[in-house]
């Protein structure tokens, strides 16, 4: 595959461009973290390319919080706006798997959620390579380095004069063809430098994760140890507040609510989409008061198993990214790689 | 690309008291909505919310369909003040139904409680339509009192009627009362004694929770294999089309996988029954 080369100055000269046209969002530092942000024409100088994934995940952007997804008796007509072209600048690769694991839900099967679909499709990913690793990072342990392997249209990886550029998708290539004066080949030696980077940062998470490490699969470890008192006292220290899985690139768990529409509407009603939450108290609890998921350690439980063995069983791809947003979020402090590793020895 | 979330309207036809907290509405959705028996659907009571529903009638028939709800809740409660002409919304059918060319040519063994008789009886009417399919149906079925049987025209009056050597009714209430001259005690019971090539059949449960437990357990130990019944499993649904994530159990989703499971499939998977 063709590697492509492109400066910062001449990168920079795209996003403007790609600006008039699109909506960009990229990562930005704010206090010690970065954080999703829209990006204007004069601050491109804000974007960070490299350390590591934003505190929220890519999952608002395509699956929104809160979403209209039907109106009755009678369908409303159509907004007239229709959202604007969007570009992500700056995913990591753990947030390209969990994509990969939203795509599988919504995209999939017989049935297909066209909000997620429309906002896939509207949304071009240009992702980039981490330049360090996180406390709570630990790609490592489901199988995904710091760097972007597949599910971006266009990957950057940083060197010293600019980015070296993959390509990933036919959109991806469409952008590049579509702006061939400001890209150049690769040479082999940008490349090697490239490679150089990412050995390095990916020892650095290997390193950081070799406690954790008990040299089983997480899906053993969670298939073989149902019955383990870990699991309770572990859950012990959760308060149900679901911070992880609001947090979670990959949880997509959500409740269809009913209301009646705004006032601007003629009478009539709608179905809502939120997004809901396993460890919710009441998640799986039907009417009569059965409730197959009663304790925490049971909801704790059910969040790994369905990441680690049923996910992997229905779709073949490991529902978590290793992200590690879980870990900084929880107010009880649950780790998950601890909770594995202790489960797993 | 069609919208998984839109409701159909659909308009009430007749409201149907069966017991105290149970009843049957007949509706007729604006499109067809054709099914297999033991598939649910969505109802929306408008502004309330929605709720999974299997309908009772036939799969055969096209027009209308029958829905025999049990006021449980919000939704429950909300249907249950609605009058004929209102309008409700109707989304599905979902999940896979009665593997019904695997019953074909075998006895048939149905067991129901309560309002698990709304299943039984789409299932059983289709049966029955074509019921030189099958060796036999014996059809069990248990409610609480005489006054918290469904379908009581249909159990007492027009089903007795069929042909004996095709179709055997068993009902047992678990407290009579003056005016009941039939068997007192647990649907369990109603197991007793069965005519059944037990090797040669299938048995169909629905039911509350506790009663589907206690009768898979007898089912078993009267010689029936986990393979050869057949649980309807009631988990809490949200969007009805395997996304939501509520209803799972297992690395299962009951409203994709199910809501029809048998029970080897499932035996060994945490709470079934709660
Ligand atoms: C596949 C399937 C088929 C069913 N068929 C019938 C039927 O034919 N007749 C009948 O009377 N009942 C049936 N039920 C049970 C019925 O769905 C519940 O009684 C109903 O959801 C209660 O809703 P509610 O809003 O009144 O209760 P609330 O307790 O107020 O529940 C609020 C919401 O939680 C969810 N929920 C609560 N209980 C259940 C439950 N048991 N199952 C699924 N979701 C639940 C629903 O989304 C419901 O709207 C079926 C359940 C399933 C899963
Ligand atoms: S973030 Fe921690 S405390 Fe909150 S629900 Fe998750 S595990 Fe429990
Ligand atoms: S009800 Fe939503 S996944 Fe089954």
């Amino acid at each position: 595959m063709v590697m492509h080369f492109i400066n910062f100055r001449n990168f920079n000269t795209l996003l403007k461009k790609l600006l008039k046209e699109n909506v960009i969002y990229a990562p930005m530092q704010i206090e010690e973290n970065l954080y999703w942000q829209r990006l204007s024409p004069d601050g491109l100088e804000n974007i960070v390319y490299g350390q590591i994934r934003t505190v929220e995940p890519l999952k608002p952007f395509l699956f929104h919080l809160k979403e209209t997804v039907a109106s009755y008796p009678t369908a409303k007509a159509k907004s007239k706006k229709t959202p604007p072209k969007t570009i992500i600048v700056g995913a990591k690769a753990c947030d390209l798997r969990a994509l990969a694991v939203l795509d599988d839900v919504f995209k999939e099967g017989d049935f297909k959620d066209l909000f997620y679909i429309a906002n896939r499709e509207n949304t071009l990913i240009i992702s980039s390579d981490c330049s360090s690793c996180g406390e709570t990072c630990f790609c490592c342990l489901v199988d995904l380095t710091p760097y972007p392997a597949t599910g971006f249209d266009l990957n950057l990886s940083r060197i010293a004069d600019g980015f070296v550029l993959e390509v990933g998708s036919s959109r991806g290539e469409q952008l590049i063809k579509e702006n061939e004066f400001v890209f150049q080949e690769a040479s082999s030696h940008m490349v090697k430098e490239r490679d150089d980077v990412r050995a390095e940062v990916l020892n650095q998470v290997k390193k950081q994760n070799e406690e954790y490490d008990v040299g089983k699969s997480y899906q053993e470890i969670v298939k073989n140890n149902f019955q383990s008192e870990v699991w309770k006292t572990e859950a012990e220290k959760c308060v149900e507040c679901a911070a992880c899985n609001q947090v979670c690139p990959t949880c997509y768990c959500f409740l269809l609510y009913d209301q009646a529409s705004g006032a601007e509407q003629t009478a009539g009603y709608e179905k809502v989409r939120v997004w809901d939450a396993c460890q919710y108290p009441k998640f799986s609890q039907v009417a009569g008061g059965a409730n197959p998921r009663k304790r925490r350690a049971e909801r704790l439980r059910h969040r790994y198993a369905h990441k680690f063995d049923y996910f992997l069983e229905n779709f073949d791809i490991v529902a978590c990214t290793g992200c590690g947003r879980c870990i900084q979020a929880c107010p009880g402090k649950i780790d998950m790689r601890e909770v594995l590793s202790k489960i797993g020895k | 690309m069609k919208n998984p979330y839109l409701p159909v309207s659909a308009e009430i036809l007749e409201v149907i008291e069966e017991t105290p907290n149970i009843k049957t509405f007949v509706l007729k959705p604006k499109e067809e909505i054709p099914f297999r028996t033991g598939q649910f659907m969505e109802l929306t009571v408008p502004g309330i919310g929605e709720a999974p529903f299997t309908p009772s009638s036939s799969s055969q028939v096209k027009e209308k369909l029958d829905f025999t709800v049990m006021n449980a809740g919000k939704v429950t409660s909300a249907l249950h003040k609605a009058k004929p002409s209102d309008k409700v919304g109707v989304r599905g059918p979902y999940g896979a139904g009665y593997p019904l060319d695997e019953f074909k040519g075998r006895e048939v063994l149905i067991v129901g409680g309560g309002v698990g008789l709304a299943p039984l009886r789409s299932f059983f009417l289709t049966l029955i339509e074509d019921i030189k399919l099958y060796q036999k149906i014996t059809f069990c079925y248990g409610a609480r009192t005489p006054s918290d049987i469904v379908y009581k025209n249909l159990v007492m009056n027009e089903w007795p009627k069929l042909d004996k050597k095709k179709v055997a009714l068993r009902l047992t209430v678990d407290a009579g009362d003056k005016t009941w001259k039939g068997k007192v005690g647990l649907v369990t019971t109603t197991l007793d004694n069965l005519n059944v090539d037990i090797g040669g059949s299938v048995a169909v449960v629905c039911g509350p929770p506790i009663m589907m437990k206690f009768t898979t357990f007898k089912l078993i130990d009267l010689g029936y294999k986990p393979e050869q019944i057949y649980l309807s499993m009631e988990k809490n649904m949200s969007c009805g089309i395997g996304k939501c994530g509520h209803c799972m159990m297992g690395k299962y989703y009951v409203c994709k996988d199910g809501p029809v499971f048998t029970y080897d499939k499932i035996k060994d998977l945490p709470a079934i029954w709660d």
